[in-house]
């Protein structure tokens, strides 16, 4: 096999194109199917019109660190639950995704149409983990979400839920 | 805001080919340059994830349910997502509480809680509709009362699992018409509680002879429309009452959907003392399962389950001999009551004793054995993993 053939180019929706490796292109589900549909076909980028280049960096990044890893089976839904369990992150991947809201948000949507399984729930368990002990109104001012109940409707909600709690 | 402006480190394979790309990359983009290049994900906001995700980022707070519901107060959208993951079980449990907020004591707390399942407010029918599971802890025929111009009954539209346990605090649903006072309220009546709810499974626990639910009539017929499942959980101190006399009675409940019914003798529980005897254990299997088995028309071709026949207090008169000693004493009832040979052995064909798995010194002497998955589904369902022992 000649060295071309163990990359691919992907192009993102800023028109910059990446060759890649394909051993790390292929984390993403998407793009490792796009591949096998695409065959032999030689210098033909892959576009990636959900992905900008600042974002596809990054996630490359990801990809490259996790490279050797076993990809998850694309039918890991049951074992998906039991990972869900816990919010933990490994150590590389929770310095690798200290990054303000707006690249945290990119990355979860574009690892949810890249594919990338593993990556999607690192950036969801770091949402989630911003979540705990917080308060609804500390919530809302950290990620800026406008709070549109009535009083009323917040009041019964609340009433509802301290029945929950109990 | 700008987007990371960390220098990233990519490998030489991954380094974008184009020198405009090599630029872009190093130099830091502007708000806007950024909101112009990337369209579809420009300047993302937590509010432009898709509910799925949202939901995905729910189900790492689950092991604390006041993150949910701090997260269900947040806005409308949160709380439509996190609703199913909050009310998916709902428990009715006055004695989880003991006394509500103003010291009364907790059957009052059940009525404004039933109250309010009853009669939810508008807006908030998300919660009701989430429920796919409903556990009641108690029962009592007060709470069919209702208040005055309410409704007591309660629709769950979505609910899949109705649990209903019938321990010693229960009284059961035959209070309803065998009680004086209560069929003068009553007018006989079915449960109101449980008349407008449509479960496709549903468990009863706790159960002995007298609370075997097939057997007590006046459980609304509506219950059991759309029951393709029905699960019945004793534990070996309940189970044996001595002196209680079965009440076979002619339920007329249509069990048109049902599908199997699994009667499943839990282990000893630590605290409790356990069955003396292999004779009244053997009695208890006569009397709650042979109806089952044998009379009521509903059942009588529908595969039942049997899961633990021998408890472990009885385990020294050896499994075989358990379960010959079942077969025998059914088939000699059967036979009294002028059943053909060959119809006691087609019906005994659909009934299955199996054992839990640790249960027992030599799983050959059994017809089946519950393997782990088997044993996780019910966890799953029915909660009770606890009780079990799992071998790996």
């Amino acid at each position: 096999m000649s060295e071309k053939k163990q990359s691919v180019i992907l192009q993102t929706s800023d028109d910059e194109q990446f060759t890649v490796e394909k051993v790390v292109a292929e984390r993403s589900a998407m793009i490792k199917s796009m591949m096998e549909d695409l065959g032999d076909q030689e210098g033909q980028a892959i576009p990636l019109p959900n992905v900008s280049s600042s974002v596809l960096t990054k996630i490359l990044e990801y990809c490259d660190h996790h490279k050797n890893e076993p990809l998850p089976a694309p039918d890991a839904n049951d074992a998906d639950d039991s990972r869900r369990k816990t919010s933990e992150i490994g150590d590389w991947d929770a310095r690798w995704i200290q990054v303000d809201q707006e690249m945290l948000f990119e990355i979860i949507l574009a690892a949810n149409y890249l594919d990338i399984k593993p990556l999607l729930d690192v950036g969801c368990k770091t949402v989630a983990n911003m979540i705990k002990g917080k308060t609804p109104e500390e919530i809302r001012k950290l990620f800026n979400i406008t709070n549109d109940f009535t009083p009323e409707e917040e009041e019964q909600i609340r009433k509802e839920n301290e029945w929950a709690e109990e | 805001m700008a987007p990371s402006k960390k220098k990233v480190k990519i490998p030489s394979s991954t380094r974008p080919r184009h020198s405009r790309s090599m630029q872009a990359e190093t130099s830091p983009k502007t708000p806007t340059q950024f909101i112009n290049q990337s369209n579809t994900t420009a300047g993302a906001h937590i509010s432009h994830l898709p509910y799925e995700i949202i939901d995905h980022i729910f189900s790492y707070l689950v092991t604390d349910i006041r993150n949910l519901l701090n997260c269900s107060t947040v806005s409308r959208t949160w709380y439509q997502v996190s609703s199913p993951r909050i009310w998916h079980h709902l428990t009715l449990s006055p004695l989880s509480s003991g006394k509500d907020d103003n010291g009364q004591a907790f059957s009052s707390g059940f009525m404004k809680d039933h109250c309010r399942i009853a009669t939810p407010i508008k807006g908030t029918q998300y919660t009701f509709d989430a429920v796919k599971k409903l556990t009641i802890k108690h029962h009592d025929p007060q709470w069919c009362k209702g208040q005055k111009g309410k409704p007591s009954s309660f629709r769950l539209p979505n609910l899949q699992v109705l649990e209903l346990v019938c321990d010693s605090t229960w009284k059961t649903p035959e209070f309803h018409t065998s009680h004086p006072i209560s069929r003068t309220r009553y007018g006989g009546e079915d449960c109101r509680l449980l008349r407008n709810l449509y479960p496709t499974k549903i468990v009863f626990r706790g159960c002995h002879v007298q609370v075997n639910p097939l057997l007590i009539p006046h459980l609304p017929v509506s219950l059991f429309r759309h029951v393709e499942e029905l699960i019945f959980i004793s534990s070996d101190f309940e189970y044996v009452k001595p002196g209680s006399k079965m009440r076979i009675g002619s339920p007329k409940m249509l069990l048109n959907s049902l599908r199997s019914i699994t009667w499943i003798f839990s282990p000893k529980n630590e605290n409790k003392p356990c069955v003396p005897s292999f004779v009244e254990a053997m009695k208890f299997n006569a009397q709650a399962l042979f109806p089952l088995v044998f009379l009521l028309d509903q059942t009588k071709h529908i595969p039942i389950t049997v899961v633990n026949p021998a408890q472990e207090g009885i385990q020294p008169c050896g499994t075989r001999e358990s379960v010959h000693s079942i077969k025998n004493h059914f088939f000699k009832k059967a036979a009294k009551l002028g059943l053909s040979d060959e119809n006691i052995r087609d019906r005994w064909n659909e009934v299955n004793l199996i054992s839990m798995e640790n249960w027992v010194d030599d799983h050959s002497k059994w017809n089946g054995i519950l393997d782990r998955a088997e044993v996780m589904n019910w966890k799953i369902n029915i909660g009770i993993l606890s009780m079990f022992h799992i071998q790996g």
